[in-house]
């Protein structure tokens, strides 16, 4: 395993490891927290309630994850202009539509 | 009604009965079906059933075999595909509540390519909400509910494929058709100890799939043996005008032997011992494959992949990707109705996420890929454990019980990597567990040769569930 990857925190792998989640989900949760976090879903256009603090810590752990995700980002130096990993291609017009 | 001993076949031996008019299509699609009816409902495999198409399917490639007008080794046979592929006339849930009744007027093109090759589409398989793209931490994060694995309904399929893997293992369908992000193939093939193909991204179209992370996302099949993953590639694999990532790469899948000589392989090992989670049991199981592979003469020599960051650079990207495709999820208010607690938070946990930190992890991508392909100037194959446990229980927080890192995982989907998960064995309490070899780029006919030679020396992808034999 890499160093960085020694560094990360299980909590950030299980969902995307498992699941191929892309939302770095994090530590447990009571099934209280769970619980009140769906009774608070409400249907769409409504206005939902603020997170229970239970939520709110859980929300707190995920941001910290992704927080600790980003400085690995941020962290690793890469020369100028170094190459991306998709190449944009221009678009041929269409054919000349008839008038 | 034809018994579990044939429904249990593999494609390629169902084929070769269809194609010699030993086993009628109809039959064997009745039979598949009466099997759903009575055991899809305990496992929460399917999403949708269609007796009515898979019949008419099947009554179709009857009178064309009768005919002589044999399609080749996928004609007449069942299966069934994750239901986040458009299919016309029934609906696609992505198994979410937002989008449960929708309906598309276009088929995918693998559903299309599946139909052509005379495959008999029984129904849709279940998966969990936007195949986890949102995250998830309960198995029941899905309207189709708790993928329950026909080893022990106590405990997961795995996702995000979790009916194709379910209804695999359980003998519901012929093959499946899945899909991977990170892990949504490997996972379920390895806790309901089936075979899984996760293609070169690009290799399969995704047109008429739903978007999870668009230059993550791969299609592929889950199956019971290697040699049916590569029958069922054959046939879907391939360019496509209505997806632009969908590669012209020429697709040699015809079946040669591997040249042993000729492979070097990397054994990746996993330090089970000082990783939370790991189970020694299947490690155990690892290592009897590689004594396996080796008494195969395959020459295994250990080495490392190279020092990246490479899961924090497919975790930011999947991260942003998935955000943006489901953007209007947000915006519309639909992701409260998502059975995920934390999925309507996302946007929110992501505020500290910057427009040039997606730009860096892209170039940081592009060098990952380059020291992969140094990596395998010198090694054609890498073999590895795939789950380091085995499947955890339905009920609780599955980050309790998957609590390890998937190093392997992460440089694979960050480079788009083919990977066959393969069944090895069993773990603690009697459960499946699985190893995978991964390639190079557009190598899956390599990878697929040596899980045919290693499944030709072994018999753990015929075990069966008792439950369901």
């Amino acid at each position: 395993m890499s160093q960085p990857e020694r560094r990360m925190k299980r909590r950030r792998f299980v969902t995307l490891v498992a699941m191929s989640g892309a939302a770095l989900l994090t530590s447990s949760l009571s099934r209280a927290a769970r619980a009140a976090a769906r009774a608070g879903a409400k249907p769409a256009g409504a206005r939902h309630p603020a997170p229970s603090p239970a939520v709110r810590k859980e929300i707190a752990n995920q941001e910290k994850s992704l927080a600790d995700q980003l400085k690995v980002i941020r962290g690793y130096e890469l020369p100028p202009g170094s190459p991306m990993a998709f190449v944009f291609k221009p678009l041929r017009a269409r054919n000349r539509r008839q008038s | 009604m034809i018994g579990e001993d044939v429904l249990y076949l593999t494609v390629a031996e169902l084929g070769e009965r269809i194609h010699s008019r030993r086993l009628s299509p109809v039959e064997l699609t009745e039979s598949y079906l009466d099997r759903i009816r009575r055991h899809a409902p305990e496992l929460n495999a399917f999403a949708t059933v269609t007796p009515d198409l898979a019949l008419d399917e099947a009554r179709a490639a009857e009178r064309e075999i009768s005919k002589g007008r044999y399609r080749g080794p996928l004609h007449g046979i069942p299966y069934g595909a994750k239901d986040l592929l458009a299919t016309v006339g029934t609906r696609t849930t992505w198994g979410a509540a937002p989008t449960r009744d929708q309906k598309f007027d276009r088929d995918a093109t693998v559903i299309r390519k599946l139909r052509e090759a005379g495959a008999v589409l029984l129904g849709k398989l279940s998966m969990v909400e936007f195949a986890g793209c949102l995250g998830y931490r309960f198995a029941d994060s899905s309207i189709q509910g708790a993928g329950k694995n026909p080893w022990d309904t106590g405990r997961w399929t795995g996702g995000s494929s979790s009916g194709t893997g379910a209804a695999v293992a359980a003998g519901l369908v012929g093959f499946g058709i899945g899909t991977e992000t990170w892990g949504s193939i490997l996972c379920p093939s390895a806790f309901c100890g089936v075979t899984g193909l996760r293609p070169t991204y690009g290799r399969v179209s995704r047109a008429g799939g739903m978007v999870g992370a668009y230059t993550f996302d791969k299609i592929g099949p889950i199956a019971r043996s290697a040699e049916d993953c590569r029958l069922v590639l054959q046939a879907i694999a391939g360019p496509d005008p209505d997806d632009p990532s969908a590669s012209d790469e020429p697709v040699r899948l015809d079946r040669t032997r591997v040249d042993l000589s000729r492979i070097r392989a990397a054994l990746i090992p996993l330090d089970f011992a000082k990783t939370k989670g790991a189970e020694p049991e299947v490690k155990t199981a690892f290592d009897g494959a590689v004594a396996e592979l080796r008494q195969a003469g395959l020459r295994l020599t250990e080495a490392k992949l190279p020092e990246f960051p490479a899961s924090e650079v497919a975790g930011v990207i999947i991260t942003a990707e998935a955000l943006s495709t489901f953007e209007n999820f947000y915006t519309n208010g639909g992701v409260w109705k998502l059975r995920d607690p934390y999925a309507p938070y996302q946007r929110e946990i992501a505020r500290s996420f910057h427009a040039d930190d997606l730009v860096k992890a892209w170039r940081m991508r592009a060098v990952l890929q380059e020291k992969m392909a140094d990596f395998f100037g010198d090694h054609d194959v890498i073999v590895t454990p795939n789950f380091m446990s085995i499947a955890p229980p339905i009920e609780g927080d599955l980050n309790k019980y998957l609590p390890y890192p998937d190093p392997v995982g992460g440089v694979g989907n960050a480079c788009g990597l083919p990977s066959i998960a393969l069944p090895a064995g069993f773990g603690k309490a009697h459960m499946p567990v699985g190893f995978q070899i991964m390639g190079a780029p557009w190598e899956e006919s390599t990878l697929l040769g040596l899980g045919e030679l290693y499944q030709s020396r072994t018999r753990f992808h015929r075990e069966r569930p008792s439950r369901f034999s």
